[in-house]
């Protein structure tokens, strides 16, 4: 069983380097190629690049990014708390395992069909918008709830909160209790226990959720598409015109860049974090 | 401090309950459009079961649905069989964990839609395979492959390791102690892994646009539904409907093992 | 506070009738207690006798059902969080924490109490110093062995200068040597430094040696409350006797006011000595460790302070011992 072990792992991450992180490499690559019509040309080049630049495409990138980080951030903010009480402090037991089914079911629905009827609720004939008038919050229909950047906003924050709160409460599920004891024993109240104990010890759970927060909200094609309105362009969006216009130099390059931008980030999020533990 | 500190907390914790509760209003609203006479115009009304009946006549998502039915299983088992042995092995590794976890992990790092095109022009160009049934496989088991190994982890992490030494050193052969010892106390974590493997094959999109070829997958057919503004909308609230309220119930069966393992 | 002015037999805690429940377990079934400044009390009993919850009732970590009073320096501790308790633990388990040093472990306390950073990391070496851990201050806590991670553990509650110190099982994991090293070193720091200590134990030895009283528990109650010659000589129930008499007989340590290592030092090279048939039998303080007999005025003068059943027992001293 041993022997089997030994030559099923190194086939196996063969394997999954060659379908899963060449295609990255592949990428790179590619995006550096120079392109003539349909195919591409073993000669190198920045073309990619100046065309990512000619038609505003960092400009989506970013503007996604931004807003990527923007659903990150206000995940990570309500489902730290969340997430905690799920670990630590939920009174009863039946309304936390409520909770924990509502959070795992959203992995498993339909992102279309959801979105859609998201839509239709912002929409200017709308639930909400019916609502607000109801209660007299405005005299007209908001305008700005469906296709805006709010209501890109809104359509990611709900189906990606669950990527953020499983793993800070699996993290926070894995620390001691006795160690926030022990915090509280030495005289720190709730602010420095959580600043000093649960914090830096819930940290690879706080990172895994924003990576699994920020990332697919950037890469998701189905929210602008439905709730976007098509008023400005979003990366998925630039990354499927691309493909379908069959330049795949620009479009290799543009995720390249989207890579960069993200290694970037993680690299000084590490910085950030290895600072923040010194002190 | 401790007193604001609370406040903000509290405050906070009540936004998350909210934004779990928005997860669930377009669920909902769905679930009521698709018992009403006129789903399109986004509001319910003159209660019918009309389109549930017409959902079950018409065709079109019917070959959708088993294939991506057949796909997920295929890559649930996927999961669970490449999941399980590395998991176990967690706990025993001296080195490479990390480098390991990050060759696992880095997939994850880059947006769906960015890796579709990038595994579907490598694959293609690259390694000559054509689009179908098999690349979707494949380009899902590279989406849910570390999901299954995270929820197996979660497990092995908390399984006391000396429990298979006591049946070792109890004289179990190696088989008796995976079979008597092992499996049942990784049960959630297998149970777990297949159902992430599943699910999130089932409702994969962003990747299966590139890597699908001519193949249609169900989260395929309702995004092309819907983007087209096409009459089947009102089939697809129903069939969506009912996907959500079985995922709802897988979710429960998952949340209910996982926490007696790990609460 | 005035630790000084303070006189000794003032009651620094008092608690009485406290009551705790775990879900249907009771672990705490009506107990009161008394520690007096400056003594160092302990905890006796049996695993499970409720030790470990009294402490934790005593830190602020359980909030028992009932406590009709709970007091610690005169202030009612009842509705006071564990954090704003003037007490520091040392955990059965130490609850060191591993994303710190042992250095930063042991300035927490300090930390959360706003002192500057060179200030606490002064007092953090000065405290690590003292329990002969100074090189280990940039140590991770999975670097350190398992009595290092003790003393660590104990720096870090003595470097708040806690009003009571609260040690639950503290010499639990250490062997032998340790464990004799330890006790000095606590006992040593609690007449240095005038500390208040309650500790808890389940070794009859480690009670009888290093206490000023000990309180006996049993299934969550409190059974025999006295000087260590008390309970050991005067046993109040069936249960005290069995627990106080049975297995190794104890081999009384001289407390003398010399420094108490070498009080160990004697017991320990005591028990190297072959046991005297004639005298195995016989009860305690029969089997008292010559050399300590021979050395320990103190002592002798306290027994003679005390009631005459004792007295009784001193005479017999002599007689048993005299052949040896
Ligand atoms: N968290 C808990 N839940 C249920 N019962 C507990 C818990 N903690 C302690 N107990 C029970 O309370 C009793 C006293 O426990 P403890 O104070 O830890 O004993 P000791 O420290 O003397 O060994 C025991 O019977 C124990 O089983
Ligand atoms: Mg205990």
């Amino acid at each position: 069983m041993r022997r089997l072990a030994g030559s099923a792992a190194p086939l196996f991450l063969c394997l999954w380097v060659c379908l899963a992180i060449v295609p990255l490499a592949v990428g790179a690559a590619v995006s550096v190629l120079q392109r003539r019509g349909l195919h591409v040309v073993w000669s190198l080049t920045p073309a990619g690049y100046g065309e990512l630049a000619e038609s505003g495409r960092f400009g989506v990138v970013l503007h996604t990014a931004l807003l990527a980080g923007l659903v990150s951030l206000v995940c990570l903010a309500a489902g730290l708390p969340l997430a905690v009480w799920l670990a630590r402090s939920a009174k009863s037991a039946v309304l936390a395992n409520i909770v924990w089914i509502c959070l795992t079911a959203p992995f498993f629905l339909d992102p279309a069909a959801r979105t859609l009827s998201l839509r239709l609720m912002l929409g200017a004939h709308g639930v909400v918008n019916a609502g607000l008038l109801a209660l007299h919050v405005t005299r007209a229909p908001l305008d700005w709830l469906l296709f805006s950047d709010f209501a890109v906003f809104i359509g990611l924050v709900g189906p990606y909160f669950p990527n953020m709160v499983w793993p800070i409460t699996l993290s926070v599920l894995l620390i001691d209790k006795a160690l926030l004891e022990a915090s509280a024993d030495l005289g720190a109240g709730p602010w420095h226990s959580f600043r000093f104990t649960l914090l830096p010890l819930a940290m690879p759970g706080i990172i895994a959720g924003l990576v699994m927060t920020a990332i697919p909200a950037l890469g998701d094609g189905v929210v602008p598409a439905l709730l976007g309105g098509g008023r400005r362009e979003y990366l998925a969006d630039a990354v499927t015109s691309l493909s379908t216009s069959m330049n795949y130099t620009a479009a290799a390059a543009l995720a390249t860049v989207v890579m960069a931008v993200l290694c970037g980030l993680c690299l000084s999020g590490w910085l950030a974090w290895r600072r923040l533990s010194k002190s | 401090m401790d007193a604001a500190f609370r406040a903000a907390a509290r405050l906070l914790l009540a936004a998350g309950f909210g934004i779990t509760a928005l997860i669930y209003a377009p669920v909902a609203w769905l679930a009521l459009l698709s018992v009403s006479a006129d789903p399109l115009s986004g509001w319910p009304g003159g209660f019918t079961t009309s389109w549930y009946a017409s959902l079950s006549a018409s065709l079109g998502w019917r070959a959708p649905m088993l294939r991506s039915l057949g796909i997920a299983g295929i890559v649930a088992i996927l999961c669970v069989l490449a999941a399980v042995p590395p998991a176990r092995a967690w706990p025993r590794m001296r080195r490479g964990r990390v480098s390991f976890a990050a060759l696992i992990l880095l997939p994850l790092g880059v947006p769906g839609i960015v890796l579709g095109l990038l595994v579907f022009t490598t694959w293609r160009v690259l390694f000559g395979v054509h689009m179908g049934a098999w690349s979707l496989v494949l380009s899902h088991f590279i989406w849910a492959y570390p999901f299954a190994l995270i929820s197996m982890l979660v497990v092995t992490l908390r399984t006391d390791p000396s429990l298979a030494e006591a049946a070792r050193d109890l004289g179990a052969p190696p088989l008796r102690v995976l079979c008597d010892i092992e499996l049942p106390a990784l049960m959630p974590g297998i149970v777990g892994a297949g159902l992430f493997g599943f699910l999130l094959s089932f409702t994969e999109l962003p990747r299966s646009i590139f890597t699908g070829g001519q193949v249609q997958t169900l989260p395929l057919y309702s995004f092309a539904q819907a983007s087209a503004h096409s009459s089947q909308i009102k089939l697809i609230f129903c069939l969506n409907t009912l996907i959500s309220l079985a995922s709802l119930a897988a979710a429960a069966v998952l949340v209910v093992l996982l926490r007696r393992r790990t609460a | 506070m005035t630790s000084a002015a303070r006189l000794r037999d003032a009651a620094l805690l008092h608690a009485k009738n406290i009551c705790l429940a775990h879900g249907t377990v009771a672990a705490l079934d009506g107990v009161s207690l008394d520690v007096r400044a400056g003594e160092l009390l302990t905890i006796l009993g049996p695993s499970g006798s409720g030790k470990t919850s009294l402490l934790r009732v005593l830190a602020g970590l359980e909030t028992p059902q009932t406590a009709d009073a709970l007091t610690i320096d005169g202030a009612d501790m009842r509705a006071v969080p564990a954090h704003l308790r003037p007490t520091a633990t040392v955990f059965q388990h130490y609850a060191l924490f591993p994303h710190l040093t042992a250095g930063a472990n042991v300035e927490y306390g300090l930390r959360v109490r706003g002192v500057p950073r060179a200030a606490r990391r002064a007092q953090a070496e000065r405290a690590l110093a003292l329990l002969r851990l100074a090189d280990k201050y940039d140590r991770r806590i999975d670097q350190l062995s398992g009595g290092e991670r003790q003393r660590v553990a104990f720096a870090r509650a003595l470097v708040t200068r806690p009003l009571l110190l609260l040690l639950d099982e503290p010499m639990g994991a250490l062997d032998e040597r340790l464990r004799a090293t330890l006790e000095a070193d606590i006992r040593a720091l609690q007449q240095s430094q005038g500390m208040t200590i309650v500790q808890v134990t389940h070794s009859r030895d480690e009670a009888l040696s290093m206490s000023d009283r000990i309180v006996v528990m049993h299934a969550g109650r409190v059974v025999q409350t006295g000087a260590p010659e008390d309970i050991f000589e005067r046993p109040s129930t069936r249960f005290v006797a069995a627990f106080m008499g049975g297995g190794e007989p104890h081999r009384w340590p001289h407390r003398a006011d010399r420094p108490a290592w070498r009080a160990h030092r004697l017991r320990r090279a005591d028990l190297r000595r072959p046991v005297d048939r004639r005298t195995a039998a016989a009860p305690w303080p029969a089997r008292l460790p010559r050399r300590a007999r021979g050395s320990c005025p103190a002592w002798r003068g306290r027994l003679r302070r005390q009631s005459a059943g004792r007295r009784r027992a001193h005479a017999e001293l002599p007689r048993h011992h005299a052949p040896d």
